[in-house]
């Protein structure tokens, strides 16, 4: 059991028993693929949660777009994508479509720096409807400008069942120190 | 694949008078990644910000987007002596809501934090999702949200603590 100090009037720390929440797999980067893939996916959860550190390209300063897949469709046509975003200095918020692109962390300038993100995949056993996900991702770099933060939605037209799940970088390996965790929530 | 139950509740406190700052600290390194949430009632409306490990140095930025109904905008800060979560700050009589992913707080990179803040105040209000950076190779061992002008998280704000940890 860790030791945990709290700081504060009022104290009332304590340990509790594990939620409805579950760790999957894991998987990392290593500099030689593009492509990083979840599969053979459980269907006993009722959604499901990627949770992500990673880049790809460093020091590009790049858009490195993410595009997620499931059930290995390559097929731009059955995806869309909206999201807002903020940077800063440059347009406050905006909102765009892409096909079959999960907008997400992007390409850091230092192999020090990742991007980050939770992605939400709920009802994804459901084989009556299509599947909708959300996305929270961000990077900063200390205010150089190419800080990002972007909340989106992603649309798969594809009534099966998700079983893998594709997380492609847009324009280089993922690279060594990028981890992609997937969760279950019961 | 085989899974493994997560998502720890490792602390929580609650305040019973105004303080100006709440802390979790010894955070051991068993976990990937943090959650934090706070339920926030203000004294009177003040900025809150974040600093991990009570690092006072310029290792801070952020790049944040907001909205409240009538306008959105963007904004970030560098170099800065911590994250700098809102100017919006809470009101006395809603309670603002503040949740932390603090991703791989134990890793060797950057320390690289999301938030959102939610707090509607029947009329006005707004909601802010911000990226922060922490320009740090050392754990976090000590999370510190605190209100610079003074005592101003109420009595009744809550603060929660969680670890999830890959498999």
């Amino acid at each position: 059991m860790p030791i945990l100090g709290i700081i504060a009037s009022q104290i009332s720390g304590h340990l509790a028993p594990p939620s409805s929440f579950y760790s999957i797999a894991t998987a990392t980067g290593n500099n030689t693929s593009t492509i990083i893939t979840f599969s053979s996916i459980p269907q006993t959860y009722k959604s499901l949660q990627i949770r992500m550190m990673g880049s790809a390209a460093y020091g590009s300063n790049g858009n490195t777009n993410i595009y997620c897949q499931f059930n290995s469709d390559s097929t731009a046509a059955n995806y869309y994508n909206h999201f807002f975003f903020g940077a800063g200095s440059t347009t406050p918020a905006s909102s765009v479509a892409l096909s079959r692109l999960c907008n997400g962390p992007d390409t850091p300038v230092t192999t020090s720096t990742f991007g980050v993100g939770v992605i939400d995949f709920i009802d994804y056993t459901s084989t009556t409807k299509n599947k909708t996900t959300r996305a929270f991702t961000g990077y900063d770099f200390n205010g150089d400008g190419i800080g990002y933060v972007a909340l989106s939605s992603q649309l798969w037209m594809n009534t099966s069942a998700i079983t893998s799940i594709s997380l492609v970088a847009g324009d280089a390996n993922w690279s060594t120190g990028t981890t992609i965790a997937l969760y279950g929530v019961k | 694949m085989a899974d493994t139950a997560t998502y720890d509740l490792i602390a929580s406190q609650t305040l019973a008078s105004a303080a100006s700052s709440i802390t979790f600290s010894s955070i051991a390194a068993s976990w990937t990644d943090l959650r934090i949430v706070f339920n926030v009632t203000a004294v009177s409306t003040d900025n809150l910000y974040v600093r991990y490990n009570g690092d006072t140095a310029s290792n801070y930025s952020i790049t944040e987007l907001w909205g409240d109904g009538a306008s959105t905008g963007s904004l970030q800060t560098s170099n800065a002596a911590f994250l700098y979560i809102t100017d919006k700050g809470s009101i006395t009589t809603t309670p603002a809501l503040y949740a932390f992913d603090i991703f791989s707080y134990a890793g060797s990179a950057y320390k690289t934090t999301l938030w959102n803040i939610a707090n509607d105040r029947n009329g006005s209000g707004y909601s802010t999702s911000g990226v922060g950076l922490w320009r740090s190779t050392s754990a976090i061992t000590s999370v510190n949200l605190y209100s610079p002008g003074g005592s101003n998280l109420a009595a009744g704000t809550t603060a929660y603590l969680y670890g999830i940890k890959a498999a």
